[in-house]
C-alpha cells in the first residue's frame, strides 16, 4: 500500500512540476541553467552538505525521539486544548467552540477530497517547486536562503517535538473531530505512519515549511511575480488543511507560522557566506568566553 | 515649626500606640486567619489513551472531564500511548484518574488481584487503585474456598461491595468486532479472534496457507516478554509463543502442556501434571523442572536475590493460588495449592510455562551503570525478548518495530507431532498455516482498506464501531460481532485524597450515563454494565435495567448541574463564591 501511495505521489508530483516550470520559470532560464547548472552547484554545495547533515540528524531523532521523548517530553496536550478553545471566544457570546471543530462543521466530501490532495499532494509541489526555481536562477542567494530556511524547519521543529509531546485534535476529541483524512481516505495514513509519530505535532511542520515557501516567493517576487499568488493560495489551503482535517490544533499552525517566517530570517543571515567550520569554532570560543573565568 | 513638628511627632507615637493596643486582639485574629492555607480548585488530571488506540475512553475521559469541570472541580484529560499509560498507572502509581479497558478474562479470582488490598503497593494490575478495605480482602480469599452455588453467591455479594464502594467504575462492555475475508481461511469465531487457541480451530480452503493478520496494537513488534506487563493485552500473540499446563476454553478445561491433571483433596489440595513430550522451540525439551522454575521464578522474579520478593506483575494473581511446586521426576509435577477448590485453584494451570535454561540469569536486579535506579524490578520484567523461545506451536520468525511480525508453525509441537490426548477436536490438528504475518495497521480504517484489497485475512485484537459501515458496504469482507469479557472502566488513585473517600467517587460515578454513553461514545456496539462480571456472577438487582443503582445525575446524557453540585455537597465537599469545588490541604 505504502508502495502505490509513494508511486503515486512522485508522478503527480513531476507532473506538477513540469507544468510549474513550463509556467513560471520560462524557457530561457530553462536553457541558461542547462549550460551554467555546474557552477550553481558549486556556489550551493556547502549549503547541501549542512542540509545532508541536517536530514541525517533528522533522520536519526525521528527514528528515537519518540521514545526519548516520553522519556524527558512535557506532555502539553491538556495545555494546547485548553488554549485553542479560548482562540474563538472574542467572537462568540457563551461558549466558543474549538477552532478544528468549527472548520469541520462546514465539511463536504468535496472539500474533504480538496484538502486531503493539498495536505499530500500540493504541499509537497509547493516545497518542491522552489528548489526548482531558485536553481534557474543565476543568483545562488535565493536557493541558499531555501535550503538553509528548510533545514532550520526541521531542526527547530525536530527539538520542539522532542521537548513536547501532544496529540493533535482527532486523538483527543475524538467524538466531535474525525480524522478526516485517514477514515475517508486512509490510503495516505500508510505514508504519514511512515513519515512522523502521530505525538509530533506541536508546532506544525506542515504550516511552518508552507509558510516558508511562501515567504520565499514574496522575496523573489521580482524573479517569479506569477508564483506568488499560487504559493500563497497552496501556502494558505495547507495551513487550513491540517485544521480541517483534525491533525493540528489552531495554537500548532500559529507556532508553525512563526517559525516558518524566523526560518527564512535565519536563511537570509546565511545566505551570502557559505557555512564555515572556521565561523563555527569561532563561535564556540565566543561561548567560551562568556563563563566565568579564575583569576591567575 | 520645629515644636510644632515635635509636638505632632508625639501626638502620633501616641495615637499608633493606642492603636498598636487597640489592634493586638485583630493581630491574633489575623494570624488565625492567615495560618489557615488558602483553600484552593479541586484539580484532577484523567489519564488516557489517544483516539488511535482507543476511541472509547477517551471519549469517557472527555465526557467525565465536561461533567467534572461543570461541577466546578479543575479537569484536564491527558491523552498517552499505551505503554506509556500502564507504565504510570500500573507501575509508578502516578495517576489521579485513569480510562481504559481491562483485559479481563471473565474470571471472579481477577478480582481478588485488582483489589486484595496488600497487593497495593505491587506492580501491574495487582490493586493500582490502591483500594483497601479489610472486609472485601475477607470475601476475596473466602471465594477461593468454595465452589459451584456457594461460591458464585459469594462473588455476588463482591461485585456489591464494588459497586458501593467504587474503588473503580465500570462503564460497558465493549463488543468484539472484526471484518474477516473468507476466501483463504474459514471457520472465523464471533468477533474474530479473541484467544491464542482460537487460531487452530481455522481451516484453510485457499491455495495459499499463509495467514495474513492486521493488528492496531504494535507493541508486541516491540516487546515479546509474556510477563512485562505495560506492553502486554489478551496475549493475542504472546499466547501462541507460551504455554500453560492448561486452558479454560468456554468453561470447559482442557489439558494443554500437561497430558493429564489429577486432582486430590487431601490436607491441602494438590494436583499431579504429567506432562507431554514436547521440545522449546530452541530444540531443548519441556520438563517438569521449567515447570516448578516458571512457577517460583513468576513468584519472584529476582529468585530470592532481592530484599523483597518481586513477582510478575502479569496476571500475579493466578501465581498466588499456588503454594508449592515440585517437579518428582522428568514428566511429573506435584502442585500444592493456597485454595482449597479445584474451580477456583484451575486458574493457577494457565500460567505460561517459560524455558529455565533462558529465564533462570534474567534474575538480576536492574541497574543502569551499576546504579539501582529501577528498585524493585528484574531484568526478567524489562527484557524486550526479542527472540522468544517458547513451546507454543507456531515459533518467532522475524519482526519489525511498530511494522510487521511473523511467526512460522513449529512442526516438533505435541499437536503436529499427533499427540492430543484429551485436547477437543477442533483444536487437535494444530495450526492451519505455514506462516503468519501480523501486520501492524496505522487505525482500523487503514486495515478496512487492507481488507478491501485483499492483502489480509482478518482484523485482530478488535477494530471500532466506526468501521462497521465500511466493512458492511463490502460484499468480500464479512463482519463479525461478539460478546467480551473486557470492559471499560474508570480508575481512581484510592491514595490521593479526594479520591481516597469512596462517597466522592460515588459521586464521580454519578457523573456518567452509561446508556447515554453506549449509544454514542460506543456507537451501539457495547453492553452498559455496572459491575466488572457478567453472568452468571451478576446480583439481579445489578443487572443493567437502563438506570444504574447509583443512578446519572441528569438525564440523556445532560447533567443537571445543580443536583451535581448539591450530591457534592452532601458528601461533604464545599464550594467557593465563584461555584468552584474547593480543598483543604496541600495537594
Amino acid at each position: 500500500m505504502l508502495g502505490i501511495v509513494l508511486t503515486q505521489l512522485l508522478l503527480v508530483v513531476t507532473l506538477l512540476l513540469a507544468a510549474g516550470a513550463a509556467l513560471f520559470i520560462g524557457r530561457d532560464r530553462l536553457q541558461q541553467t542547462r549550460t551554467e547548472y555546474r557552477t550553481r552547484l558549486t556556489s550551493i554545495s556547502p549549503y547541501m552538505g549542512l542540509l545532508g547533515i541536517v536530514l541525517v540528524a533528522n533522520k536519526v531523532a525521528r527514528d528515537i525521539g519518540p521514545d526519548i521523548s516520553w522519556i524527558i517530553g512535557w506532555n502539553i496536550t491538556p495545555y494546547i486544548h485548553e488554549l485553542d478553545g479560548l482562540l474563538l471566544a472574542p467572537f462568540y457570546r457563551g461558549q466558543a467552540p474549538q477552532v478544528v471543530v468549527w472548520l469541520q462543521s462546514m465539511a463536504t466530501p468535496e472539500l474533504t477530497l480538496y484538502f486531503t490532495s493539498i495536505y499530500v499532494y500540493g504541499y509537497v509541489f509547493l516545497l518542491a517547486f522552489p528548489v526548482v526555481a531558485y536553481f534557474a536562477l543565476p543568483d545562488p542567494r535565493p536557493l541558499r536562503r531555501t535550503i538553509v530556511a528548510y533545514g532550520a524547519n526541521y531542526v527547530i521543529g525536530v527539538t520542539c517535538y522532542i521537548v513536547f509531546i501532544a496529540y493533535g485534535p482527532r486523538n483527543l476529541l475524538s467524538e466531535s473531530v474525525e480524522g478526516l483524512m485517514f477514515s475517508h481516505h486512509s490510503q495516505y495514513q500508510f505514508l504519514t505512519t511512515a513519515i512522523n509519530s502521530e505525538t509530533n505535532v506541536f508546532p506544525s511542520l506542515h504550516t511552518s515549511m508552507a509558510v516558508t515557501a511562501l515567504v520565499l516567493a514574496w522575496t523573489t517576487h521580482d524573479e517569479y511575480p506569477r508564483w506568488t499568488p499560487v504559493a500563497a493560495l497552496l501556502a494558505s489551503s495547507v495551513v487550513v488543511a491540517t485544521m480541517y482535517l483534525g491533525i493540528h490544533w489552531a495554537t500548532d499552525v500559529i507556532f508553525g507560522i512563526l517559525l516558518g517566517v524566523v526560518s527564512v530570517k535565519i536563511g537570509q543571515r546565511m545566505e551570502e557566506n557559505p557555512p564555515e567550520f572556521v565561523r563555527l569554532r569561532r563561535w564556540s570560543r565566543s561561548l567560551q568566553n562568556l563563563m566565568p573565568t579564575r583569576a591567575k | 515649626m520645629a515644636p510644632d513638628s515635635a509636638l505632632r511627632r508625639r501626638a502620633v507615637l501616641a495615637s499608633g500606640l493606642g492603636a498598636l493596643t487597640a489592634t493586638s486582639g485583630c493581630v491574633s485574629e489575623l494570624r488565625s486567619i492567615a495560618g489557615r492555607e488558602a483553600s484552593e480548585q479541586l484539580s484532577l488530571s484523567i489519564s488516557t489513551l489517544p483516539a488511535s488506540e482507543d476511541p472509547y475512553s477517551v471519549r469517557i475521559a472527555n465526557r467525565l472531564a465536561t461533567n467534572l469541570t461543570r461541577v466546578g472541580v479543575d479537569t484536564s484529560v491527558s491523552p498517552m500511548e499505551s505503554s506509556e499509560l500502564f507504565q504510570n498507572v500500573l507501575i509508578n502509581l502516578d495517576f489521579d484518574i485513569y480510562v481504559a479497558r481491562y483485559p479481563a478474562q471473565g474470571a471472579p479470582d481477577e478480582l481478588r488481584s485488582l483489589l486484595y488490598s496488600s497487593y497495593g503497593e505491587e506492580a501491574g494490575w495487582q490493586n493500582p487503585f490502591g483500594f483497601s478495605d479489610l472486609e472485601m480482602d475477607d470475601i476475596l480469599d473466602q471465594q477461593r474456598h468454595l465452589s459451584g452455588t456457594d461460591r458464585a453467591e459469594l462473588v455476588r455479594e463482591i461485585q456489591r461491595e464494588v459497586v458501593k464502594k467504587q474503588p473503580f467504575t465500570v462503564v460497558a462492555f465493549p463488543d468484539r468486532i472484526a471484518g474477516v475475508r473468507t476466501d483463504r481461511y474459514r471457520g472465523w469465531p464471533n468477533g474474530g479472534i479473541r484467544r491464542p487457541p482460537d487460531y487452530l480451530p481455522l481451516v484453510h480452503t485457499g491455495e495459499t496457507d499463509r495467514l495474513h493478520l492486521l493488528i492496531r496494537d504494535p507493541r508486541v513488534t516491540e516487546n515479546r516478554n509474556p510477563i512485562a506487563v505495560e506492553y502486554r493485552d489478551s496475549g493475542i500473540v504472546t499466547g501462541l509463543l507460551y504455554e500453560p499446563l492448561a486452558r479454560t476454553i468456554d468453561g470447559e478445561a482442557i489439558p494443554w502442556l500437561a497430558r493429564e491433571v489429577e486432582w486430590s483433596d487431601g490436607d491441602r489440595l494438590t494436583a499431579t501434571v504429567t506432562l507431554r513430550e514436547t521440545p522449546w522451540h530452541d530444540g531443548e525439551t519441556v520438563t517438569a523442572n521449567d515447570v516448578a522454575f516458571t512457577y517460583d521464578f513468576l513468584a519472584d522474579t529476582s529468585l530470592g536475590n532481592s530484599e523483597t520478593a518481586v513477582p510478575t506483575p502479569w496476571r500475579r494473581g493466578r501465581l498466588s493460588l499456588v503454594e508449592s511446586v515440585r517437579a518428582k521426576n522428568d514428566e511429573e509435577v506435584h502442585i500444592t495449592f493456597t485454595a482449597s477448590e479445584i474451580e477456583p485453584a484451575r486458574r493457577a494451570l494457565e500460567v505460561p510455562v517459560l524455558p529455565e535454561h533462558i529465564w533462570r540469569e534474567r534474575s538480576d536486579t536492574v541497574d543502569i551503570a551499576g546504579i539501582d535506579i529501577a528498585g524493585q524490578t528484574t531484568e526478567a520484567l524489562v527484557w524486550t525478548n526479542e527472540s522468544p523461545v517458547g513451546s507454543g506451536p507456531v515459533q518467532f520468525s522475524d519482526a519489525s518495530v511498530d511494522s510487521y511480525l511473523t511467526l512460522d508453525a513449529f512442526p516438533q509441537h505435541f499437536l503436529h507431532d499427533g499427540d492430543a490426548t484429551g485436547i477437543p477436536e477442533r483444536f487437535a490438528d494444530g495450526v492451519p498455516f505455514s506462516r503468519l504475518r501480523i501486520t501492524v495497521v496505522p487505525s482500523d480504517d487503514a486495515a478496512v482498506e487492507l481488507l478491501e484489497s485483499n492483502d489480509a485475512d482478518a482484523t485482530v485484537s478488535g477494530v471500532t464501531a466506526s468501521v462497521v459501515p465500511r466493512i458492511g458496504r463490502n460484499d468480500d469482507i464479512d463482519l463479525t460481532v461478539g460478546r467480551s469479557e473486557t470492559f471499560h472502566h474508570v480508575g481512581y488513585n484510592c491514595r490521593r485524597a479526594p479520591l481516597s473517600n469512596p462517597r466522592f467517587r460515588r459521586t464521580v460515578a454519578r457523573l456518567l450515563d452509561r446508556g447515554h454513553i453506549v449509544r454514542d461514545a460506543f456507537e451501539g456496539y457495547a453492553s452498559p454494565s455496572e459491575t466488572p462480571l457478567g453472568e452468571p456472577w451478576q446480583p439481579t438487582e445489578l443487572e443493567w435495567s437502563g438506570t444504574a443503582s447509583l443512578p446519572f445525575l441528569g438525564e440523556d446524557g445532560k447533567l443537571d448541574v445543580p443536583a451535581a453540585r448539591e450530591a457534592f455537597r452532601d458528601a461533604g465537599y464545599q464550594y467557593d463564591d465563584s461555584d468552584r469545588l474547593v480543598r483543604r490541604g496541600a495537594a
